[in-house]
């Protein structure tokens, strides 16, 4: 094992970090992705039961991530959500101004 | 910036998914309190309701901006919660064009849109009326306090003159009224 790969830095510690923030348990997690029991889980986070990308990429939906954070590198907004004001007919002129909108509110706020 | 209280929203939407009944009652009932909860929060106690103020209270809890959005005038307004790895944060746009009382309740609608969690990744025009009818009880509630209201009602009985008190329009003000069943 080389000197990075501390406890905190490996992509199972990346899982469950995800995971609890969410609030998330491991059955839940296990249930989500479709496994029998928690078990898997708690493995995959220790490391000892390897991930496929395919699973990695399920783990990002269900975890809302992107693949970059479990691979340890700078995640860029990884969710966007929107709850939108409008008629229903709207021109495409404003049908173009909402993603407009939504691309300039990506870019963070400077902290107040 | 941490989202502070985004455990606490997701909890809440959690119970209200589990509620999803068709009566909105107790939901237009707790987005009243909420908005009420606010506006003595940010120390506000007479009309105009100053959503500057608000915000402001809002920002210590929220990473919130409030902008203009370039559009027509369909468009009244919309939310943004993007979430990031070390947070989440919230950015509203208003239509700068629409009138100022319009304006107002564009703003006071998505705020409430962001107290209660409502953002999500359909990215259409709000077809979910419950949270559309949620939104707009908490934003009369913020632009026109029941409590605030019938006050001003006793001692005002006009509505031009309340609509313009509140910067809020005639319709905001008397849907507000027979809420309050002050007419």
């Amino acid at each position: 094992m080389k000197k990075e790969e501390t406890s905190a830095n490996t992509m199972g510690s990346r899982i469950k970090a995800a995971r609890e923030e969410l609030g998330m348990s491991q059955s839940e997690l296990a249930t989500a992705l479709g496994f029998e029991s928690a078990t898997a889980i708690s493995l995959i986070e220790k490391g000892e039961r390897g991930v496929t990308t395919v699973l990695l990429q399920r783990l990002g939906n269900v975890l809302h991530r992107s693949v970059n954070y479990f691979l340890g590198e700078p995640e860029k907004v990884v969710d966007v959500k929107v709850a939108l004001r409008a008629d229903k007919n709207l021109s495409d002129d404003d049908k173009n101004a909402i993603p407009r909108f939504i691309e300039l509110a990506k870019k963070k706020p400077v902290a107040k | 910036m941490r989202f502070l209280g985004s455990s606490n929203l997701r909890r809440r939407n959690q119970l209200q998914n589990d509620n999803d009944i068709p009566d909105l009652g107790p939901r237009k009932k707790a987005a009243k309190a909420l908005a009420q909860k606010i506006i003595k929060a940010a120390g506000i106690t007479v009309a105009p309701i100053s959503l500057q103020r608000v915000i402001e209270h809002l920002q210590e809890t929220y990473t919130l901006d409030v902008r203009r959005i370039e559009a027509g005038e369909k468009v009244s307004g919309l939310l943004v919660v993007c979430k990031e790895v070390d947070g989440e944060y919230a950015t509203i746009g208003f239509n700068g064009a629409h009138p100022w009382c319009r304006r107002r309740f564009t703003i006071a609608h998505e705020i409430g849109h962001l107290i209660f969690g409502h953002a999500c990744h359909k990215g259409g025009t709000g077809d979910d009326s419950h949270n559309e009818k949620e939104a707009d009880a908490f934003a009369g509630e913020l632009l026109v306090p029941t409590a605030f209201i019938k006050k001003d009602f006793a001692k005002t009985p006009n509505l031009q003159e309340l609509s313009k008190l509140y910067r809020v329009s005639d319709q905001t003000l008397t849907i507000k009224l027979m809420d309050a069943r002050l007419v």
